[in-house]
Parts: C-alpha cells; sequence; structure tokens
C-alpha cells in the first residue's frame, strides 16, 4: 500500500441481521423503521423474568450461512451470555455463542484465487439503537433482539481491495441465498476491521488494533488504508502499536482510540440457563442445503455455459437478486433465455426495479411469446408491454383492444393497396424515379392502416405488382 | 469461593456503577455469604435423581418464525424515570 517493507495482515468481523419476521427470543417483529420502542416485549427490553425462546428459522438461517460459505456445521448449538453494561444493552448482557458457535471453519475464494478462511458464523442477538442527544441518550430497542450472525474470518487478507472483494462477495452470498438483505445504509450489515502490520515476509504478527463503526465497504477501504499508514508510520518512528479499539470517523477519514485492552472489557461468559442445547441433525442441514437458491457465482456459471449468455449481459442479470430471480422464473415459463435476457435489460430495466420488478413473469412471458410466434409484431409487442406496465391488465384483452391481434389476409392488403394507389396520385408518378423510396412509402401506409399486422414482404409483393402494372 | 474485594472493585467498574469502599466491603461481605448459601446445594444427594439431566432441543422444537403482538409503546417506557418520543432516555453516554 504506501510502504512495500511491510505485510498488511486483516481479519474481519462482519455482523448480518437475518431475514426473519420476529426477533430471535421473541415473537416481535424483525422491522426496520417502525416508531421508536412500538416492536418490544418484556422479552427484547430485558424485563427480569422474561424468558428467551429461540426462533427456529434465525437458527436455520444461520446454518444456512455456513453452508454458503462452505463450514461445517456443528453437531449442537448453545448459547451464552456475553455481559457487558452499556445502554444499547437492556439486559446487560447479550445472548451469543462462544464455544459452540453453530458454524465452524469455511472459506471465499478470491478471484485470484486465494482463499480468505472463515473461523466461524455464530448466532446472536442484535443490540437496541441509542441516539447521542445534546445532553442525554436516547434508546430505541425495536433493533434489540434482532437475529444477527458474525462471521468472524482467519487473518487472511493483505490489502483494502482484498477486503472489498471479500466482503462483495459474503454479502452476494448472503442476499442470494435469502439469509440476509445487508442494507448497510439500515445497518443491516456492519464490518469491524482487525489490522496488524509486519515486516514483510515475516511469521511473526505485530500487534493489532480493531476498528469499529464501518457501516459501508468505502468507509472499510478508507479505514484500512490509513490504519496500515499509521502503524507502518508508527513503527518508521520507533514507537509500539498499542493494542486497543479505534473509532472510525468517516467524515474526518481518521481513526481516534476508544480504549486501550487494559481497560477492556471482561465478557465473563457463562452459558445462559435459559435457553436448552440444541441438537442439530444432519437431516435438517441437509434439507437447508437441498433448498439452497443458486448463489451469485453458480448463476453465472449456468448463465454463460447453458444459455451462452454474453458477459455483459450477465453482469447485469445478477447485479440484483431481484432482477436475476425473475429472469430464472421466466425463464422456466418460456424457455428462450437469449430473447428474455434482451428484452429485460432493454425494457424492464429502463423502469425502477429497487424494490420490485413491473410485470409478472406470466405477462412478461406471455408478450414475448407473442412476438416470438409472429402474432404481432416486435414493436407493437413493445407497445404491449409499457401498456401492461401502466394497467397490469390482461395481456390478450389488451392486444385485442389495440388491435394487434388477427391476420391480414392478402385480399384484405390487395385492397387497402388499390385505395392507396388511387388516393395517392404524385407518388405513383414518382414510382419511374424512386421506386425504393415510392415502394417503402406505400409499406408504411399499409401497416399503419392494419397497425403493424400486415406482412411486409407480402405488402411489398403486392405494391409493385401493382404499381407495375400501372 | 471466595470473592475478595478486588474482585469486587473490579464488577463495580464492569457494571459502570461508583460506589463508596465501605459499601463495597460490605457488599463483599454479602456476596460471600450468598455463596455459602449456594455452596449448600453442592451437599445434596442427587445420585438418584434426573436433576443433572439437561434435556436437548430437537430443531423442529423450536419456536415458529410468526409474529405476535408486541406491548404498546406507552406500556413499555411506563416505567422508564425519564422518557422522550418514546424512547428511553439515559445520561449521555457514548463509547
Ligand atoms: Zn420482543
Amino acid at each position: 500500500m504506501t510502504n512495500s517493507n511491510y505485510d498488511i495482515v486483516i481479519g474481519l468481523e462482519i455482523h448480518a441481521e437475518l431475514n426473519t419476521k420476529t426477533k430471535v427470543f421473541c415473537g416481535c417483529q424483525n422491522k426496520f423503521g417502525q416508531e421508536p420502542n412500538s416492536n418490544c416485549c418484556p422479552v427484547c427490553v430485558g424485563m427480569p423474568g422474561a424468558l428467551p425462546v429461540l426462533n427456529k428459522e434465525a437458527l436455520k438461517l444461520a446454518i444456512k450461512a455456513g453452508l454458503a460459505c462452505d463450514c461445517k456445521i456443528n453437531d449442537y448449538a448453545v448459547f451464552e451470555r456475553k455481559n457487558y453494561f452499556y445502554p444499547d444493552l437492556s439486559k446487560a448482557y447479550q445472548i451469543s455463542q462462544l464455544v459452540k458457535p453453530i458454524c465452524i471453519g469455511g472459506f471465499i475464494e478470491l478471484e485470484s484465487g486465494k482463499k480468505i478462511r472463515l473461523n466461524r458464523i455464530h448466532l446472536e442477538e442484535d443490540a437496541g439503537k441509542l441516539t447521542h442527544q445534546l445532553n442525554d441518550t436516547h434508546i430505541d430497542y425495536n433493533r434489540g433482539g434482532v437475529p444477527l450472525i458474525e462471521c468472524v474470518t482467519e487473518p487472511d487478507i493483505s490489502s483494502a481491495d482484498e477486503a472489498l472483494e471479500f466482503l462483495q462477495k459474503l454479502r452476494n452470498r448472503f442476499i442470494f441465498a435469502d439469509i440476509a438483505h445487508c442494507k448497510m445504509e439500515q445497518g443491516g450489515m456492519r464490518c469491524d476491521v482487525n489490522l496488524s502490520i509486519k515486516p514483510k515476509g515475516s511469521t511473526v504478527f505485530g500487534t493489532r488494533t480493531e476498528m469499529k463503526n464501518l457501516n459501508s465497504f468505502k468507509s472499510v477501504a478508507h479505514a484500512i488504508e490509513y490504519e496500515a499508514k499509521r502503524q507502518i508510520e508508527e513503527i518508521e518512528k520507533g514507537n509500539k502499536i498499542i493494542q486497543e479499539t479505534r473509532k472510525w470517523d468517516d467524515d474526518s477519514g481518521i481513526s481516534s482510540s476508544m480504549r486501550s485492552k487494559e481497560d477492556s472489557q471482561d465478557y465473563r461468559y457463562f452459558p445462559d440457563p435459559d435457553l436448552l442445547t440444541i441438537e442439530v441433525e444432519p437431516s435438517v442441514v441437509e434439507s437447508i442445503r437441498s433448498n439452497m437458491p443458486l448463489l451469485q457465482e453458480q448463476r453465472i456459471q449456468i448463465y454463460s455455459e447453458e444459455y451462452n449468455l454474453p458477459t455483459s449481459d450477465i453482469n447485469i442479470l445478477v447485479n440484483s437478486k431481484l432482477v436475476s430471480d425473475y429472469f430464472d422464473n421466466a425463464v422456466k415459463l418460456l424457455n428462450e433465455p437469449k430473447e428474455i435476457a434482451n428484452w429485460i435489460i432493454t425494457e424492464l430495466l429502463k423502469q425502477d426495479v429497487s424494490e420490485k420488478m413491473p410485470i409478472s413473469e406470466q405477462k412478461f412471458t406471455q408478450i414475448i411469446n407473442l412476438s416470438l410466434t409472429k402474432k404481432i409484431t416486435r414493436s407493437n409487442a413493445k407497445i404491449l408491454l409499457e401498456n401492461i406496465i401502466q394497467t397490469n391488465a390482461d395481456v390478450m384483452e389488451t392486444a385485442k383492444q389495440l388491435e394487434m391481434l388477427g391476420d391480414i389476409s392478402k385480399e384484405d392488403i390487395e385492397s387497402i393497396v388499390i385505395n392507396l394507389i388511387s388516393e395517392n396520385e404524385k407518388a405513383v408518378a414518382d414510382y419511374e424515379k424512386t421506386p425504393d423510396k415510392v415502394v417503402q412509402f406505400f409499406i408504411g401506409n399499409v401497416m399503419k392502416q392494419t397497425k403493424g399486422r400486415a406482412n411486409a414482404a407480402m405488402a411489398r409483393d403486392i405494391i409493385i405488382a401493382k404499381l407495375q402494372n400501372k | 469461593m471466595k470473592i475478595d474485594f478486588e474482585e469486587i472493585k473490579r464488577l463495580e467498574k464492569l457494571s459502570a456503577l461508583s460506589s463508596s469502599e465501605e459499601k463495597l466491603k460490605s457488599l463483599a461481605e454479602d456476596f460471600n455469604k450468598i455463596a455459602e448459601f449456594v455452596e449448600q446445594v453442592k451437599n445434596a444427594d442427587i445420585e438418584q435423581t434426573d436433576i443433572g439431566y439437561q434435556r436437548v432441543l430437537k430443531i423442529d422444537e423450536l419456536r415458529a418464525d410468526e409474529v405476535v403482538p408486541s406491548m404498546p409503546q406507552s406500556e413499555i417506557v411506563s416505567n422508564a424515570p425519564e422518557k422522550e418520543d418514546g424512547c428511553f432516555v439515559v445520561p449521555k453516554v457514548v463509547e
């Protein structure tokens, strides 16, 4: 990065909120953006005597996350209490996993072929949200008790670029497997960075610092670059690195010390007596594995090898899970992947598809099929599509109303042409001089009168025959 | 189990509380009395019972992911000494 005499050693801790309907230990809604403390009950605000009851789906999603990252799934899941005092934690402890995390090991391979190993993925509960005012602090416990997975990597990452690639891949896996939405701007995914430096090639790790408060990929990259430079400068000056937690400030672009290790927390973990040990039966793990949606990498492979789509189209389709799912569903309805990809990219992605697609797969493929089977012309199909996007009406009904359907017979075309010729004397007179232009003029008019339904080649033959007979 | 004054001092710090030395000393004494009291459990003969057995849950026995109504916001914060806009209000704490 800044100095080639040093190796940078990075490990990441990533938190992701799981896609469940309810919180991890109570039936309150897991939903962002609600009125403060409106999704709360005695369990998730930590009232004395309230008992946590584990959400099945949360545990299954944590297992799914492990399967998406090639982890080994533990035979048993046990929950511990992690004790610390801070007002975002209503019980003064967080229910988490220490001794038997649900997933162990695993890895994600970067494009370079380098494997970034995972140490573990465990299930825990999220804390409430603090808003610091001028003189006091406001607490909203809606987020308290939201199921969270924490993924801890081995210190295998050696640059900001590698960290970003890893995070992007991890995020894509969670999104494509329906594990977590990973909306960083909503705190749905957060990242802590552990970083140390060592002389190039040395096998001895340096003292590491931990950076918290990183809530965008950009700040992860900035924080890594800043911290590596800071540590190298300290070492070059002959100073020692202090093991500490540092807080990254995105606005100023610097990190500052939060607390040093000496007075850091002693979490006094112990098994939570309120929660029983859970046996993770292999049959359950296998059923989660066999119902796993295709990950982004797998979809890229299918689109390329089976459907022969160009790379540029593939990249557009897999850029969003929503679009990719839509494409897959559409191909199931109409086995024309190239055609469908084209229509999605040129027609649907003009619309806002951040939340949902503008038309159902059924109607979309119905329209494409009308065009492919030449029941309507391609340009009419586009008009029909735009119409259905607006009205969401029945496809065949609308096509009929717009007079797009029905064959135009040879006789119909002939009578239209005869009429046109009698009405356009000037054009007929020009035929000798500029035949192509005149024929084109008549074809255009035939199409206009038939709303594009006439067979253009047939019209051309009829027009030429009539003009030459003049 | 012996809880000494140093241990109590450490717990005081971890709990972000502050108390007088005298109070902490008497707390340490109380702690030890409580610990002694609980220690008696060790003497109980449980050989012939199934008290030491902990049931293990299967995944299918866990709670289904179905929303149940939460408490009204006003009720959740009703016992808070200080509240504002539906939030609990506490002295300013910035980590
Ligand atoms: Zn609750």
